[in-house]
């Protein structure tokens, strides 16, 4: 099996454990004082006092909503966590391909991300930090079981591996319905850009297991990576096909939706999703002049609240349209 | 029987939803059943939706948990069983132990399997190693006895002592 980084449709790998120290309660009904406990063994465990070079710990009591909400656009940390405001903490390696966040549904949820297809090293990189923590700690555990969650439906590996991939043409041809059936049927799910219950703007989605126990961390992540690389095939077969039948109406379509994000004065979240999801398939299929990895960063940084980082102020309304557009140009001209 | 949605009037009307491929029936008030068709005609039927949805949900855990008794709850940290039910978040690792008979079904619905196939804490992993290889011993040493071979089950008699002691040297650290 290659392991080659197809990053055309998959944009990113990721898989997260969650995991629970044995002798504390669930972080479902625990109290601040365990709260604490919880983070600072996951420190000790880890070797790390409080912030150094490479892992920064956030505190999310402690941090202003633009920051937070900055983190979960970055998908550094998970809505459920942003949740747990008074508990929640993650900490974040300074490359931002791990993150251990505390506190959430369960005590740890250690989360791995690498760029295009490519849930082995994800999956390799979150059992490292896995193992060091295990020398030092408890987990929960059960033979039959597997390790135990606060939530019947992560038990066994506790482990959820996920692909968030771009499906514009899927979407286009209504085949998502379809999509979903039959990947229901082998035990895995599909969800919005945010997960469970989010909307897939810009047609992207994440696929992932549903299920976690009787099955070997290398099935679950073979079924979803062999599950990515079919929804790809499709996805190819399809942009194929309409490159065939009309290319002319695919670079009109995509060129239209590139001069509008390059040269827009105002722009909202959702017309940016819209004409992004046009954007990155011209970019991709090699139509546009901008790269792949640009149309990437453009997601992540047109953000709403990546918006007002960068801007240094909040914002709303027409201002934060407004500097959206300013972003975008600025990140577009700059290619 | 009462209203399924208002849990305050009497049902006199059973409306029958399917969903994929599967028929459920609710039993409504005439009030309910009318806000329904209000919300129909409005074209919101996700409200509709999601109601008939949630009681599916209810009725397929419902019918799954075998029935506990009625005050059964965690030894460590007190979670009731019926706040499980209400919730579906466990509050301790002690409560699988307690539930245990009771959340079989859910995970077999949930997982179709109930075994735990993937990766093992590296102490139980150890410790599950040890015994195996205590009870390779004690087989092979049980067959010596039986054939006679008394020589041999002394001596893997002294290998059961040597692991044993091992265990609890290891414990003590």
């Amino acid at each position: 099996m290659s392991n080659v980084i197809q990053n055309d449709i998959v944009l990113s790998s990721r898989v997260r454990l969650a995991r629970n120290y044995d002798d504390l309660p669930f972080s479902t009904i625990h109290s601040q004082g365990i709260a604490t406990v919880c983070v600072q063994r996951t420190l000790q465990a880890l070797n790390i006092s409080q912030s150094n070079d490479e892992y920064t710990l956030y505190t999310l009591r402690d941090l202003g909503d633009v920051q937070k909400k900055s983190l979960m656009e970055s998908h550094l940390v998970s809505r459920d966590l942003l949740q747990h405001n008074e508990v929640g903490a993650a900490l974040i390696r300074s490359d931002q391909a791990l993150s251990i966040m505390m506190n959430e549904e369960d005590h740890l949820r250690i989360q791995s991300i690498q760029k295009g297809q490519d849930l082995p090293h994800a999956a390799e990189l979150a059992y490292l930090v896995e193992a060091t923590l295990e020398k030092q700690v408890r987990f929960a555990f059960d033979n039959q079981l597997g390790y135990l969650t606060a939530c019947p439906t992560n038990t066994g590996t506790g482990m959820r591996a996920s692909l968030m991939v771009h499906l514009p043409l899927l979407t286009l041809f209504k085949q998502m319905g379809n999509v979903g059936q039959s990947i229901a049927k082998v035990g895995l799910t599909i969800r919005g850009m945010y997960g469970e219950g989010s909307d897939a703007l810009g047609n992207v989605y994440q696929v992932s297991n549903q299920v976690t126990l009787g099955r070997t961390e290398n099935e679950i992540i073979e079924a979803v990576t062999a599950v990515g690389r079919q929804l790809t095939d499709m996805e190819r077969s399809l942009r194929q096909k309409a490159e065939t039948a009309d290319n002319m109406a695919l670079e009109d379509q995509t060129f239209r939706a590139y001069g509008l994000l390059r040269y827009a004065r105002r722009i909202s979240s959702d017309e940016f999703m819209q004409n992004w999801s046009n954007v990155r398939l011209g970019a991709a299929m090699g139509k546009l002049p901008i790269t792949i990895e640009t149309a990437d960063q453009l997601l992540e940084q047109a953000q709403d609240a990546h918006i007002m980082q960068w801007a240094e102020k909040r914002l709303k309304g027409d201002e934060l349209n407004k500097a959206r557009a300013a972003r975008i140009r600025d990140l577009l001209n700059n290619e | 029987m009462l209203c399924e949605e208002c849990h305050q009037n009497p049902a006199t009307v059973l409306i029958s939803v399917l969903v994929n491929g599967e028929a459920t029936q609710r039993h409504l008030c005439a009030s309910c059943m009318q806000k329904i068709q209000q919300n129909i005609a409005k074209g919101n039927i996700q409200s509709f939706l999601s109601s008939v949805l949630s009681s599916i949900v209810n009725a397929s855990t419902k019918e799954n948990f075998p029935p506990a008794e009625k005050n059964l709850a965690c030894s460590r940290c007190g979670l009731t069983f019926q706040e499980f039910q209400k919730t579906s978040k466990l509050g301790c690792s002690q409560c699988y132990q307690d539930f245990r008979e009771q959340l079989k079904p859910m995970l077999l619905r949930i997982h179709g399997r109930s075994q735990h196939a993937g990766h093992v804490p590296y102490v139980n992993a150890e410790e599950q190693e040890k015994q195996k290889a205590i009870s390779q011993l004690r087989n092979k040493m049980d067959q010596a006895v039986s054939e006679e071979n008394f020589e041999e089950a002394a001596l893997i008699r002294d290998q059961l002592k040597q692991l044993a002691s091992m265990k609890e040297g290891e414990e003590n650290v």
